[in-house]
C-alpha cells in the first residue's frame, strides 16, 4: 500500500476520475486521492505549502487549460517537485506522445483502457509498483 | 493619244550662262531627236527589243543661267516630288558659282541626280574634281565643243541609269520592308514564346504552391483524424464505463429485459469503437511512413495469431511456405489481423478451421485465408469491401467494421487485388495478391540476419 500519503490525480474527464476512484475503492487502497481537473489546478495544489506532497502523480495527457506536457515540463524543472514520480495515464498510444512523456521525465506511461477491468488492473499495477518502490525523501 | 499615257518623262536641267548652249540642248534633245529616234537610240544602247507596249521616252528640259539658280531649281523639283534625273552643268559661269560649287550644292539638295560637267578648258583635272566632290558614280565630264550624238547618248544613258538606280532603291526598300516585317513577326513570335515561358513559370510556381497546400491538407487530415478519433472515443469510453458500472451495481435490481438492453447498449458501444478505429486505420494507410522492411510472414503470422487470442474451438493452420514481403510491418499486421479477425469473429461451427495458403502466380504471391464459417451470399461479394456498407445492410449480417476496406486499401497500395469466394453455410476464402519483388535475393540475407 502507498502508506498514508496521497496520490495526485490530474484528470479533466469526470468519468476517468471516477474510474480511478472506483478502482482504488475496489482494490481497497486507502491512500487518499486528490483529484484536480487540469495542470494549472494541480500546480496550484502542489505550490500550496499547506498541502501534503503526494507520493505519486497520475497525469492525463490531453487536458484543457494546461495539458500534461506543459504540466510535466514545469514540474520537472522545479527542484522540489521533480522528485515526485509522474505516471502518465492517457488515451493516446501514439509513439510521439509516449516518447515525449519519457523525454520529459515521466516514470511511466499507461494507455487508458475502454474496459473497466483492464483499467482496474492498470491501477493495481501502479499501486503495487509504487508500494514496493523506494521513494526519495521529499525534503520535509 | 493613248500613246501619251505611255510616255515616260525624263527631266533634265541645263545650267549654263550661255543662252546659246541652252538652245543647243533644246535642239539636240527635243527637236533633232524625235522621240522615235531617241527610243531607237535607247534600244540600240540598251538592246531592248521593241514591243507595242514599250512606253515612249521623252525629255523635259529646264534651264538655269547661274549655278545658284540651278541649285534652286533642283531644290524646288525635289520639293514638288518631280526630281531631275540629270543635270548638265557648265564649269565657268561668271559672275556666280562655278560648276563645282554648283554641283556641291545640287548634290546636297538631291544626291541621286546624275551630273555631267561640261567644260571647254582644263580648269580642273579629274583628280581635282574628285578631290572637291568626292568620288562619285553620278558624275561624268563632257568636253566642249560637244558632239550632239554624244549629248543624246549621255542623256539617254544617264536617265536610264537614274531610273534603274531608283528602281533598285525601291526594290531595296521593299526588301528592307520585307525584312522588317519578318523581323517584326519574329519579334512577335519571340514575345509570345517569352510570354508562354513566363506563363509556364507562373503555372509551375502555382503547382508548387498547390502541392505544398495538398501536403499541408494531408498533414491536417492526419491530425484531424487523430483528434477526431480521440474526441469521439472519449465520450464513448465514458458511456461504456458508466453502462458497465450500472450493469454491475444494479444487476440484481434489473429484470432480464433491462439487463439484456444494457448488454445491447454495450454491444453497440463496442461496434462504435470498432468503426472509429477502422476509420482511423483507413485514413492512416498510405500516409504513415514507417519505412519498408522485409517481413518474414512465416514468423510474423504466428505472432498475429497469438495476439488475436484464438478461441479453443478454432484452429489456424499455415499450409504453405510463406514469402518475405518488403513492406511496412503495420500494413501486414492490419491486413492479416483483419482477415483472420473476421474469420474468427464470425465462426459458427463447433470445430472452426482457418487455413492460410500462398502460391506463386504470374509474378504475384496469391494468398488465401479460408474458413469454414457461415459464408457470404454472392450479392455481398463487392459490397463487403466498401466503407460503411455495414451501416446499410440488415442487422442479421453483423458488420465487419471497416476492416475489409482497410485490407483492400493496403493490398491495392502494394499493387495487388483482393476478392472473396464463398458458399453460404460452407465458408469463405479471401484471396489477395501482392507483387513478387526481388525477395529471393534478399531472403538469404534476412535469414542470416535473423539467425544471428
Amino acid at each position: 500500500m502507498i502508506n498514508s500519503k496521497s496520490i495526485l490525480l490530474v484528470e479533466d474527464d469526470e468519468i476517468d476520475q471516477m474510474t480511478v476512484e472506483r478502482a482504488l475503492t475496489d482494490l481497497s487502497v486507502k491512500t487518499q486521492l486528490v483529484p484536480t481537473r487540469n495542470g494549472s489546478e494541480a500546480l496550484e495544489y502542489l505550490q500550496n505549502r499547506n498541502n501534503k506532497r503526494p507520493c505519486l502523480i497520475l497525469l492525463d495527457w490531453n487536458m484543457p487549460r494546461m495539458n500534461g506536457q506543459e504540466f510535466l515540463t514545469i514540474i520537472k524543472s522545479d527542484e522540489q517537485l521533480k522528485k515526485i514520480p509522474v505516471v502518465i495515464h492517457s488515451t493516446s498510444g501514439a509513439r510521439e506522445d509516449i516518447n515525449k512523456g519519457f523525454e520529459l521525465g515521466a516514470a511511466g506511461y499507461m494507455v487508458k483502457s475502454n474496459d473497466y477491468e483492464k483499467s482496474k488492473n492498470t491501477i493495481r499495477a501502479i499501486g503495487r509498483y509504487w508500494t514496493l518502490c523506494e521513494q526519495p525523501p521529499n525534503g520535509e | 493619244m493613248s500613246d501619251l499615257e505611255k510616255e515616260i518623262v525624263h527631266r533634265i536641267l541645263i545650267v549654263d550662262d550661255n543662252p546659246n548652249i541652252h538652245k543647243d540642248f533644246q535642239t539636240i534633245l527635243l527637236e533633232e531627236h524625235e522621240s522615235a529616234a531617241l527610243d531607237s537610240l535607247r534600244d540600240e544602247v540598251f538592246g531592248n527589243t521593241k514591243t507595242e507596249t514599250q512606253p515612249k521616252n521623252v525629255f523635259e528640259l529646264d534651264f538655269a543661267s547661274q549655278g545658284k539658280e540651278g541649285f534652286e531649281k533642283v531644290q524646288q523639283a525635289c520639293s514638288e516630288n518631280r526630281p531631275y534625273e540629270l543635270a548638265f552643268v557648265d564649269m565657268r559661269m561668271p559672275p556666280g558659282w562655278d560648276g563645282l560649287k554648283t554641283i556641291e550644292h545640287i548634290w546636297q539638295a538631291d544626291p541621286k541626280i546624275q551630273v555631267v560637267i561640261c567644260t571647254a578648258y582644263s580648269d580642273y583635272s579629274w583628280g581635282d574634281i574628285t578631290e572637291r566632290l568626292g568620288k562619285s558614280d553620278n558624275l561624268l565630264i563632257l568636253k566642249k565643243p560637244f558632239d550632239s550624238a554624244e549629248v543624246a547618248q549621255f542623256a539617254a544613258a544617264l536617265t536610264e541609269k537614274w531610273n534603274l538606280a531608283r528602281q533598285a532603291a525601291i526594290k531595296m526598300e521593299q526588301l528592307e520592308q520585307m525584312v522588317k516585317e519578318r523581323t517584326d513577326e519574329l519579334a512577335e513570335v519571340n514575345n509570345q514564346l517569352k510570354q508562354e515561358i513566363a506563363e509556364r513559370e507562373q503555372a509551375e510556381i502555382r503547382m508548387a504552391e498547390l502541392l505544398k497546400k495538398v501536403d499541408n491538407i494531408n498533414t491536417e487530415l492526419t491530425d484531424f483524424a487523430s483528434i477526431i478519433s480521440h474526441d469521439l472515443k472519449a465520450p464513448l469510453r465514458g458511456i461504456k464505463t458508466l453502462a458497465n458500472w450500472i450493469l454491475e451495481d444494479c444487476r440484481d435490481k434489473f429484470d432480464d429485459k433491462a439487463n439484456e438492453q444494457m448488454n445491447l447498449l454495450l454491444g453497440r458501444v463496442d461496434r462504435m469503437y470498432g468503426l472509429i478505429d477502422g476509420v482511423l486505420q483507413y485514413s492512416k494507410v498510405g500516409r504513415v511512413e514507417e519505412g519498408q522492411v522485409g517481413v518474414d510472414l512465416n514468423k510474423f503470422i504466428p505472432e498475429i495469431i497469438d495476439m488475436l487470442t484464438l478461441p479453443e474451438h478454432i484452429e489456424v493452420t499455415i499450409e504453405d511456405e510463406l514469402p518475405v514481403i518488403q513492406s511496412q510491418e503495420t500494413h501486414m499486421m492490419q491486413l492479416f489481423q483483419n482477415l483472420l479477425g473476421n474469420a474468427i469473429k464470425y465462426m459458427d461451427k463447433p470445430q472452426g478451421h482457418i487455413r492460410i495458403g500462398c502460391i506463386e502466380e504470374d509474378g504475384f504471391w496469391k494468398f488465401s485465408v479460408t474458413d469454414n464459417g457461415p459464408g457470404i451470399e454472392e450479392k455481398h461479394f463487392e459490397r463487403i469491401f466498401k466503407m460503411f456498407h455495414v451501416l446499410s445492410v440488415k442487422e442479421d449480417f453483423e458488420g465487419t467494421g471497416v476492416g475489409l476496406t482497410v485490407a483492400k486499401k493496403i493490398v491495392e497500395l502494394y499493387g495487388g487485388k483482393i476478392w472473396i469466394e464463398s458458399q453460404v453455410g460452407q465458408g469463405s476464402t479471401f484471396f489477395f495478391t501482392l507483387p513478387k519483388q526481388e525477395q529471393e535475393i534478399t531472403n538469404d540475407k534476412l535469414e542470416v540476419n535473423t539467425a544471428c
